[in-house]
């Protein structure tokens, strides 16, 4: 089974490539989020689409936890909401 | 007055074809006195409202008329809906008697249709009976696709107000391929019927089906959704269609695209093409027949059927004297204009029909209507079906998806690549559908409409 860290790198890689962008794009843990060359609808794709493969989405509960910046934070939003979501099962 | 119209008929010729189902045909003489024998039958229950959960039948036309000869107020339901909902319908709307064709246990409520010999060898009541002068009533469930139905209340006279009233159309031969049960099921019924024509009920669904039967019967007049005829264009051969010898195509009940009407201007170049606007509520509204999407505002502004339209914040108003009387338990006093939840523009002269207003996609605050992005995907080659809607987003509110029928044996990674760069180059980023699945297929209403939702 793939970690929520895998899941969320492909999805990216995958919104990133229909997008034309290079697949091979290196998603660096201390890139702003801003940088990475996705829209704001794109972001919205990625987010769907990761409630879809991970059952969780972060933005739309209350978290302790702010809005990520980078994509190391980003993918830890995820990280802590499905560990969230697992303990409260 | 729908009574009156088959005795009228019926005294012009007793052996005139009125209705062909699955081979049986029904003259106007046989309907008509299977409708006198209804209406003894159904005087004899002691109502003043009765429900029909019948399918598309000479014997549903049967008992329109029975209803309307002794002033029944004539509610129409759906035959495919449940049996429970059917009965939350019979206790909502206060109903004692349903007649049904359907395989139930009868009960109080519901009640099987007697045959027609049963019924015509043995009359309830002696010709000369004296019935009611008519208040007959028409009540018909809304085809939103969304929410639950209303019920809308109509008079046979508001229904057959706007009909077309032509020598030429008594040689008319009418597919059915509405429910009659729905606003546009009652008026090709009433289009043919007021005119003395045939209605045929085509055999089954399938488009197989529905062409078999155009063939067959010599099918003149057919008027359907723009979903059935899409249908039609892709699941039959271009042979198969210019051997269909059709007269008149009628689009209604959604908005009409450009893309279509072109495509069966090309496949039926003999045919008069006319593309509608009605509803349950403001009923029959107004037509066009120049082959252009939209409505000329010149020829709305001379409608000679006094149908007057207004536009508020972009919504459709309607204010017509073929409006409904009013919904059911509110009073039946009926309000001059109609909101008709149809969201439009003006763009060239032209009303423009863009959608309803529950299906437009709001993308962070951008307004999208499905029928736009549907239209700009149907122009890829390789793409059999459509439909667009929005997909819930946390982030900006919703998000274009497309879902999309490919022809047989399309590389769909190929094909979605292609959806998404002819839609950058024709739609605003907002309109591009960012999510696209490859379905079997999609889903229709029982009204024949696309449903637009998830």
């Amino acid at each position: 089974m793939s970690t929520v860290e895998e899941v969320v790198r492909s999805t990216l890689k995958e919104v990133l490539e229909s997008k034309g962008t290079s697949g091979d794009i290196v998603l660096e843990e201390e890139s702003p989020l801003a940088d990475v060359g996705l829209d704001s609808l794109d972001w919205a794709v990625v987010v769907i689409s990761l409630e879809q493969r991970l059952g969780v989405d972060p933005f739309s509960q209350q978290t302790e936890y702010d809005i990520p910046n980078t994509i190391r934070e980003f993918i830890y939003f995820y990280v802590h909401s499905v560990t969230n979501a697992n303990s409260q099962r | 007055m729908l009574f009156d119209i088959a005795t009228k008929h019926q005294r012009a010729s007793q052996e005139a074809e009125c209705v062909i189902c699955r081979g049986e045909r029904w003259s106007y003489g046989k309907v008509h006195t299977w409708a006198k024998a209804l209406s003894a039958f159904l005087q004899d229950r002691g109502v003043t409202r009765v429900a029909f959960y019948i399918a598309n039948s000479p014997k549903l036309i049967a008992l329109l008329l029975a209803a309307d000869r002794i002033g029944l107020e004539a509610v129409l339901l759906h035959r495919e809906f449940p049996l429970d909902e059917v009965h939350r319908y019979l206790f909502d709307l206060d109903i004692e008697t349903c007649l049904t064709d359907a395989n139930v246990d009868e009960g109080p409520r519901l009640v099987a249709v007697p045959e027609y010999e049963t019924l015509v060898s043995n009359p309830l009541w002696p010709e000369t009976f004296e019935y009611a002068q008519s208040s007959s009533k028409v009540l018909l469930l809304t085809t939103g696709t969304t929410g639950r139905p209303k019920t809308v209340v109509h008079s046979w006279a508001s229904l057959a107000g706007p009909i077309r009233r032509e020598e030429s159309y008594r040689d008319s031969r009418w597919l059915l391929a509405y429910d009659l049960t729905r606003f546009a099921g009652i008026q090709v019924f009433l289009q043919a019927f007021v005119n003395g024509g045939v209605i045929c009920i085509p055999a089954g669904r399938t488009v197989g089906e529905v062409i078999d039967t155009m063939l067959r019967e010599r099918i003149s007049h057919v008027s359907a959704t723009p979903t059935f005829w899409w249908r039609l264009l892709f699941e039959s051969s271009r042979k198969l269609r210019q051997a269909l010898p059709l007269v008149q195509l009628t689009l209604g009940g959604e908005a009409a695209p450009q893309t279509l009407l072109d495509a069966l201007r090309s496949n039926f170049p003999q045919a008069r093409i006319t593309h509608t606007y009605a509803s349950t509520e403001a009923g029959f509204c107004f037509a066009s027949s120049d082959g252009i999407e939209g409505y000329s505002l010149e020829v709305l502004e001379n409608n000679l059927r006094r149908v007057r339209i207004r536009i508020v914040n972009g919504e459709l108003w309607i204010s017509s004297p073929y409006a409904m009387q009013g919904y059911f338990g509110s009073s039946l006093h009926q309000e001059e204009w109609t909101a008709t939840g149809d969201l439009v523009e003006v763009k060239k002269g032209r009303l423009i029909i863009l959608g309803r207003a529950g299906d437009c996609i709001n993308v962070g605050g951008n307004k999208v209507f499905p029928t736009q992005v549907e239209g700009e995907i149907r122009r890829v080659a390789g793409v059999r079906d459509v439909r667009a809607y929005g997909q819930r987003s946390s982030l900006v509110g919703q998000v274009v998806k497309a879902e999309v029928v490919p022809e047989n044996g399309v590389d769909t990674a190929k094909l979605k690549e292609e959806i998404l760069h002819y839609c950058r180059q024709r739609l605003q980023p907002y309109q591009v559908p960012r999510i696209i699945e490859f379905v079997e297929h999609i889903p229709i209403s029982d009204g024949g409409k696309v449903v637009r939702r998830d």
